[in-house]
């Protein structure tokens, strides 16, 4: 991918289309409130959708939506009012690019085991999710079945099982909690908490939320990560559609789909590989730095769900996977207080000290990020200081290296050249001087006139 | 206003029909009308078109390689020239179309501009459309970087333009009606063919019957097409052009 003549190796095609994968998955969260809607992806095509998401789909399929109207073979408007069935199309065809990827649901399973599922309420890269009662308990429950069914590749299992382990072990208020992780008849699954909400990501829209109300949320996340990180588990995924506000206001993180345990002795996301939500990807996931990952990288994905509580738009946005990973690597995020002018200045600074590109830079840890934000919330001075030039010119300086090596080194030689011609400037000052006071110019050399007088003698 | 007006008469001549949307006068064949000759109707008419349409100029001026500072000059001076209808006698009116018009005519504004050099020219730095440049410079911030050409890049802009009105104007008839909570859940619906949920849960969720939820969405697509018509009528001399208009605006968001 070039850009302003730079090459960036980091984004590789195998990456991008592992992302556009795992992309996929954005909606888990959210859909385990019952709301299919995608956030991140258009609702027809599934292209993944930049800037203002237009109602959730993207303006090429709008687009065809409004030319359907149009008489010719394509449409006809008065076939389109006979369209009941909730596979609706337009004169039977459909109306999206053939070459479009238009995600389908699969048929759903009436029962197994101890569950009856009721509907699919979500689908991402790894499952499918589903609200389901267990009979046993007479509860519903929310139900993650692999998407692509038993013959799915070992490392796909592999990681699907892994999520369910690293997520069952956590037991906290604000991580939706798993109950049981199985198989049957072939088709892996687990079962966690259903959470009758919505995800902060369907709250906010592109509509910013009051301050005060984002610092809450994020206090609370905050400490829910920091539990999770205690315990060796990241989450790596950590996006507004993954967390989920319940009736009582209460956020809760969920999928834990990319989590993998601190000590890395999981062989699921070899060296290259970038998973996780492009919009909210820190600079280390991108480049798929696997030994970088580390707390920092889920403070980073609080940061970048902060900026969307506070802006209703995501740090980096373009029109593609490419471009945004570019603007992930090369590009400072604009500031909250731009988009967003009630945004209050403390809380921009917390919120970019998170989506700080160097990972030193960010918050240590989630829990110090809650407590900044809990002095935010009282009114008390937070620890963080917004850069100085000085801070911003180094930025800069990492930003584009050849442009900042180029210019040291001008201002180098503008220098050098300066004080040449301070020196040499003195130095003619001083044999002018001594020139007028009758001594000789250079060491050694008769003094003016005196030559004179010894010829005359 | 009075451009409310040229939408939806009940004329019913062929000459005056397109597809369904039914067309008077449109902004820019009141504006072609009045030709180099100034009058009330006709610079109102231009001026909301260039208050809808200025971010894509400006784009283009980006894309051209100018700095902001110069950008918003550059437009805001080839908006005042627009304005004082200067620019008129160059266009090529044959082609009919507001979009081609502006895209001709700034280029031959680049031009000259770039021969005159001479930034106090530009209308005195006068603004003529009060655009938010900080606005502009931060969306424009976050325009992709691609290889797109700035003519592309201006239709696509133009596109968008067009299809940001359009959906705004839909949810603004709706919430109008004091049917804001519909739109919120039909909007789901609005691409044929995207229903994830059933008309039965959304018909559910308002306490509508299926029918009834069946018969709000199809009044809603149709809605939509015909916003997307009147939209684009403003934009064309002839209504005769609009389906034209709209099939290469489709072919410009896919390309």
């Amino acid at each position: 991918m070039r850009r302003d003549g730079r090459v960036t190796q980091a984004v590789t095609q195998e990456s991008l289309s592992r992302l556009a994968v795992s992309s996929g998955s954005n909606s888990d969260g959210r859909r385990l409130s019952g709301d299919m809607a995608t956030e991140h992806t258009c609702r027809q095509c599934g292209e993944v959708l930049a800037g203002d998401p237009r109602h959730g789909f993207c303006p090429k399929c709008l687009f065809l939506q409004a030319r359907a109207g149009l008489p010719g073979p394509a449409s006809n408007p008065e076939q389109e009012a006979d369209v009941g069935d909730e596979k609706s199309q337009v004169s039977g065809q459909p109306i999206t690019d053939p070459a479009s990827p238009t995600p389908r649901p699969s048929p759903l399973p009436q029962s197994f085991g101890d569950y009856e599922l009721l509907e699919e309420i979500g689908r991402g890269g790894m499952g499918v999710v589903y609200r389901a009662r267990q009979r046993s308990l007479d509860r519903v429950v929310a139900v993650k079945m692999m998407a692509f069914g038993p013959g799915s590749s070992s490392e796909l299992v592999k990681r699907f099982r892994a999520e369910a382990v690293s997520a069952a072990s956590l037991h906290h208020p604000n991580i939706v909690a798993i109950h049981e992780v199985g198989l049957h008849e072939g088709q892996h699954f687990f079962v966690m908490d259903y959470v009758e909400g919505q995800s902060l990501a369907r709250l906010v829209g592109n509509q910013p939320l009051p301050a005060k109300r984002a610092a809450t949320y994020l206090e609370t996340v905050a400490e829910a990560v920091h539990y999770a990180h205690e315990r060796g588990i990241l989450h790596r995924d950590l996006k507004p559609s993954n967390v989920l506000i319940d009736a009582q206001d209460q956020p809760h993180v969920v999928d834990f789909g990319l989590a993998r345990r601190l000590e890395g002795q999981s062989e699921l996301t070899v060296d290259g590989q970038v998973l996780g939500s492009p919009h909210y990807l820190p600079p280390e996931q991108a480049t798929g730095q696997r030994g970088h990952v580390s707390r920092h990288t889920d403070v980073y994905g609080l940061g970048a769900t902060l900026y969307h509580l506070l802006t209703g738009r995501p740090p980096f946005q373009a029109e593609s996977l490419a471009q945004t990973l570019d603007q992930v690597l090369h590009a400072e995020p604009v500031a909250p207080r731009l988009l967003n002018p009630s945004v209050p200045r403390d809380l921009e600074t917390i919120c970019l000290k998170c989506l700080e590109k160097e990972q030193s830079r960010r918050y240590s840890t989630a829990q110090e990020l809650a407590d900044e934000l809990a002095r935010f919330q009282a009114s008390e001075p937070i620890h963080a200081r917004p850069p100085g030039p000085t801070g911003k010119a180094w930025r800069w300086c990492r930003r584009k290296p050849s442009l900042a090596v180029a210019m040291g080194v001008a201002l180098l030689s503008l220098l050098v050249g300066v004080a040449g011609i301070a020196v040499q400037w003195r130095r003619a000052e001083g044999e002018r001087a001594r020139a007028e006071a009758g001594e000789p110019t250079v060491p050694g050399s008769p003094r003016p006139g005196a030559r004179g007088r010894a010829n005359q003698r | 206003m009075w451009w409310n007006r040229a939408v939806r008469t009940d004329d019913p001549s062929p000459a005056h029909q397109a597809h369904g949307c039914v067309f008077a006068t449109t902004h820019w064949s009141v504006v072609l009308a009045a030709g180099d000759r100034t009058s009330p109707q006709a610079t109102e008419a231009l001026e909301k078109l260039c208050r809808t349409y200025w971010y894509p100029l400006y784009a283009y001026v980006r894309r051209r390689g100018y700095g902001h500072d110069d950008a918003q000059d550059l437009t805001q001076a080839f908006l005042f020239q627009l304005l004082q209808r200067r620019s008129f006698a160059r266009a090529d009116r044959s082609r009919g179309r507001l979009r081609s018009f502006l895209l001709g005519g700034l280029y031959y504004f680049l031009a000259d501009e770039h021969e005159r050099a001479n930034a106090g020219k530009r209308g005195g730095r006068q603004p003529v459309l009060s655009f938010d440049a900080l606005a502009a410079h931060e969306r424009y911030g976050l325009e992709p970087v691609d290889q797109r050409s700035p003519d592309r890049l201006f239709e696509r802009q133009w596109a968008l333009t067009v299809l940001d009105r359009v959906l705004a104007r839909l949810e603004g008839e709706f919430r109008e009606a004091g049917k804001a909570d519909l739109f919120q859940r039909l909007r789901e619906f609005l691409v044929a063919g995207t229903a994830d949920e059933t008309y039965a849960d959304a018909a559910a969720g308002l306490g509508m019957s299926r029918d009834a939820v069946k018969k709000a969405v199809h009044r809603l697509r149709r809605r939509y097409h015909e916003l997307f018509c009147e939209e684009i009528a403003q934009t064309v001399a002839d209504p005769a052009e609009v389906e034209d208009e709209l099939r290469h605006l489709c072919a410009v968001m896919a390309g």
